[in-house]
Parts: structure tokens; C-alpha cells; sequence
């Protein structure tokens, strides 16, 4: 089932073009990776689906129906964001009450379970929560809302490696049990690389990417061997980077190689690598750029 | 109407801390009030000890109305609530405050009338002109003004969230050049002595309650039409 459609989607404050013509879908029960640099247009995009902001045009379609101001579509979907603002009275509890009678779907023992994994202060206010406990509050809220749609929209700010760890393992446990779509908008991709199934990539306000994970990991791939040989390995293909280190070349080619072709490459004393999915992101986010 | 009801819990979930402060600023001002006149002794003044201290109560609501919207508004967006329901529930919260505030202190009157105003002549819960003896009347002469404050407060507190602090200072800036105009107007055509005659002929009841009541409405209306359009 498609849960969210969104088709020559365009957002622009002023002059500025955040959005620049998206269109993609988000289907049921899918951990996507929406990644791209710092004012690609993430969080535009996700304010757009959660009907926080309007759209200047094109069409968007959220459980089928238009997200803005729209009480049923929008019950269905949680979203967390670096940037909440939490009235000043509030306290950690109140927040997680209130979650709880918002979210249809709230489970009252995980948030209590992840609450005391974060070691999260219950009667704390929550304007004195530390950087790194107020993602801990936002990622319990939304774990725990257990929302048929949920975004993450760089909930680990602050976070530290074990407290991003147990994020992830919570998560991935969680979605195993209860499938939902997940939409996680990130910068640490490699930390994130096993959980996700499919990539978004944005890149100044457009969509240069939009792939399975396992279809970009075998697609981009490094070649590192003799110059010579690499050059011929490379003959005909996409290369995004090449790097010389006295007679080696690493070249980072774009393209799939069949069994044929890495019998070759053996022969020619070339090692074929497959990216880390952080490379194959940076890899084609600056190629575009170089392009441009 | 569920996820309203819901909605209001944004609200009521803190409401030590929304009920604290107008009723602890009112009683200071009780206090203070209490103490001035115990000291100055029974001046036998005709009318009693009249004070303007419960105006302090009405300022103090008015700021909480738009706090309500103000610093809950980006987090109810953020909860999924659509701007409609989180107004509409805020507004239920104002009403019922209102109304709540207003019975209580309809029972601070009889209290004060019954006590020859706290043994000191004060009059602070029976404001003259406002004193009504209509036991219903006299709690909606306190609970109108209630609204009055703030559905202006939360009307004002919209056009920020909307536009900003620019947005917030325009709107005020064009309702001082309307009014400023509407008095050169009055004043150019004569027609303060006709507005005075028309004041004069009003019930109490139209002052106190029916006119408030309806700026009261438009204010609300207007609140909801500015805050349906504004973003995160």
C-alpha cells in the first residue's frame, strides 16, 4: 500500500527554492533513509507530508488524502524532529501523557521501558533537559507512538554512541514486531546504513536519488589496482572519483559487474569493492554537483 | 470532537501552573488592599473602600491566553493536531475558564457582602457599576470581560505565531491607525455628544456583557481564520 505520494512537489520561501520538483512514493512497511547535505531540503519535505507547512505546488497525497489540516491522515503519523519546541511548564511526564492521548496506537510499556533506558528524569522540566536528553524524550515519543508513519528528523542530536545504538536496536526490534513506515532523515549514514531499505537522497531542493539500499550497494563500487588495468576495467563506465597513489588507481565506477566481468577484473589484478552506502551517497552527491 | 477534547489536555495538563499566577497576582493585590485600608481606619468613606484590584486578575488572564497560544501552538502542530482542533480546544479551555474564574469570584462577593467587606469596608470583589444583583447576570458581568481579554490575547498572540513579531506589531499598528482615524472622524463630524447619548441609553447588561461579548466573538472568529494559515 502507498502511504505517501508525492509528485512535482515544489516549496519556495522568497526566492529560495527549498523543494525543486520532487516527485517519489513511500510505501507500507519500509525504513527509508532520507539523507542529503544541510539545506538539501529534508526537513522542508517532511514539514510538507505532516501538513506543518503548504506546499507552493505540486501534488502530495498522505494516506490518499491532502495532509494540510487534515485531522485523519494526520493522526496516523508521528513526527520527530531536532528542532520541537516544548512549552516552558511542561515536564518530561507531561509530554508522555499527552503522547499517550494523541497517538492511537501508543504503547505505554515501551515508552515506559525506553524512558528508563535513556535514564530520561520523568519530573524534570523539560526546558532543563539536556541536548542529548531532549532527543532521548523525542525518540521515545516517537518509538512509543508506534505511528503507521513516522518520521525521524535528526532525532540523535546530542545523543551519544550508546544512547544512538540503543536507538537504532530499539527501532529495527520494534519495526520487526509492529512493521510500519519509517522515514529516518539523517547525516550519519554509515551508522545507519543496515537499517535502512530504501534511500531518498536530496540535493539543493531536488531528488537525485531515490533507490533500494542493496540495488545502490552493488552499484557503486571501488576498483583499486594498476592504472592500466583499472583504466580498462573502467572503459565505457560512469566514474565518480579516481585517486592515484604512484602506479595504484582507486576509481569509485558506477554500474554493476557481472561474473564475467569480475573474473576479468581478477585477472587484471584489480580488487573489486563494493562502498560503504556513506560513500556511494557522497560519491554521487558530488558528481551531480560537479555536473551542474 | 474527541481529538478536541484531547487536544485541551495541551492545556489543562499544567493548570497549577495557569491557575497559580492570576489568582496569586489578584491576591496580592487583596492583601495590599486589605492592609492599606485596615491602616487608614474607617474613613466612613460613602460607598466604601473602592479598588481597582481585581483588574488585576483580567491582565494576568490575558497573558495566559496568549502563552496558550504562543508556546503550545508549535508543539501541538508537532503532535500531529491540526491547527483547527488546537484552536478550537484552546478556545474551550478560555470559555470554561471564564466561566469557572467568574464563579469564583461571584462567591468572593457574597463572601465580601456577607463579611462588611472583610472588616475593613472593602469593596474589591463588588466593583461598583458592576455590582449586579442578579446572582446569574452578576457572574456573567465577571465572566464576559474574562473572554473579552482573552480572545484578544490569543487573536494578538495568533498574528505572531503567523507573522512574527512584525506581524504582531502591524496588526497593532493598523488597529491605532483605525482607531486614531475613527476619532479625527468623530471628532470632525461632531459626533461624540450623539455617542455619549448612545452609551448612556445602553443597559448595563449590553455594556457590560452584550457588547464585550460580541468584540469578544469577533476576536475568536478572527483567531482562527489567521491561525488556520500558519506554519511551524
Amino acid at each position: 500500500m502507498t502511504v505517501v505520494t508525492a509528485s512535482g512537489l515544489t516549496k519556495r520561501y522568497g526566492d529560495v527554492t527549498a523543494l525543486d520538483d520532487v516527485s517519489f512514493t513511500l510505501t507500507e512497511n519500509v525504513i527509508y533513509g532520507l539523507l542529503g547535505r544541510n539545506g538539501a531540503g529534508k526537513t522542508t519535505l517532511m514539514q510538507l507530508i505532516t501538513g506543518q507547512n503548504a506546499a507552493t505546488s505540486g501534488e502530495l497525497r498522505l494516506f490518499g488524502e491532502h495532509p494540510y489540516e487534515n485531522e485523519r491522515a494526520l493522526s496516523h503519523v508521528a513526527f520527530v524532529k531536532e528542532s520541537q519546541k516544548y512549552p516552558q511548564a511542561y515536564k518530561v511526564w507531561h509530554v508522555l501523557s499527552l503522547a499517550s492521548h494523541l497517538f492511537p496506537n501508543w504503547d505505554r510499556d515501551f515508552a515506559e521501558s525506553l524512558v528508563d533506558e535513556f535514564k530520561l528524569p520523568r519530573k524534570r522540566d523539560v526546558r532543563k533537559l539536556s541536548r542529548g536528553m531532549l532527543s532521548a524524550l523525542g525518540v521515545t515519543v516517537g518509538l512509543a507512538a508506534r505511528a503507521p508513519l513516522t518520521f525521524f528528523d535528526e532525532p540523535y542530536l546530542g545523543l551519544d554512541a550508546v544512547a544512538r545504538q540503543l536507538f537504532y536496536d530499539r527501532l529495527l526490534a520494534d519495526y520487526a514486531e509492529h512493521p510500519r513506515t519509517v522515514v529516518l532523515s539523517t547525516h550519519l549514514i554509515d551508522e545507519v546504513a543496515d537499517l535502512i531499505e530504501h534511500v531518498l537522497l536530496l540535493d539543493g531542493g531536488k531528488l537525485v536519488l531515490d533507490a533500494d539500499t542493496e540495488e545502490l550497494r552493488g552499484e557503486v563500487m571501488d576498483a583499486t589496482g594498476p592504472a592500466a588495468a583499472v583504466q580498462d576495467l573502467a572503459e565505457g563506465r560512469d566514474v565518480l572519483h579516481r585517486q592515484r597513489l604512484g602506479g595504484t588507481v582507486r576509481a569509485t565506477i558506477r554500474g554493476t559487474f557481472d561474473n564475467a566481468e569480475r573474473l576479468r577484473a581478477k585477472k587484471l589484478g584489480v580488487d573489486l569493492e563494493p562502498v560503504s552506502l556513506q560513500q556511494a551517497v557522497v560519491r554521487l552527491t558530488m558528481e551531480r554537483n560537479a555536473a551542474r | 470532537m474527541n481529538r478536541i477534547l484531547d487536544a485541551t489536555r495541551l492545556h489543562t495538563i499544567v493548570w497549577k501552573q495557569t491557575m497559580l499566577w492570576p489568582w496569586a497576582i489578584m491576591g496580592i493585590s487583596f492583601v495590599v488592599n486589605i492592609l492599606i485600608f485596615a491602616s487608614i481606619g474607617d474613613a466612613g468613606r460613602p460607598g466604601g473602600n473602592t479598588t481597582g484590584g481585581l483588574a488585576s486578575i483580567y491582565s494576568v488572564v490575558a497573558i495566559v491566553g496568549a502563552i496558550a497560544i504562543n508556546q503550545v501552538f508549535p508543539f501541538a502542530l508537532g503532535m500531529g493536531i491540526t491547527r483547527r482542533t488546537f484552536y478550537l480546544a484552546t478556545a474551550l479551555v478560555m470559555v470554561f475558564q471564564a466561566f469557572a474564574y467568574a464563579i469564583v469570584l461571584y462567591l468572593l462577593k457574597l463572601l465580601e457582602g456577607a463579611t462588611d467587606g472583610f472588616g475593613v469596608d472593602l469593596r474589591f470583589f463588588r466593583v461598583p457599576f458592576v455590582d449586579v444583583h442578579n446572582g446569574f447576570l452578576q457572574i456573567l458581568v465577571f465572566a464576559v470581560p474574562f473572554l473579552f481579554v482573552s480572545f484578544l490575547a490569543i487573536f494578538a498572540a495568533t498574528t505572531i505565531v503567523r507573522w512574527g513579531a512584525n506581524g504582531f506589531f502591524a496588526a497593532g499598528a493598523a488597529a491605532l491607525l483605525l482607531v486614531g482615524l475613527l476619532a479625527a472622524l468623530i471628532t470632525w463630524q461632531d459626533w461624540w455628544l450623539a455617542i455619549w447619548h448612545w452609551l448612556s441609553d445602553q443597559t448595563p447588561t449590553s455594556l457590560l456583557v452584550g457588547w464585550p461579548a460580541l468584540v469578544a466573538g469577533i476576536a475568536a472568529v478572527g483567531g482562527l481564520v489567521v491561525i488556520r494559515r500558519a506554519n511551524a
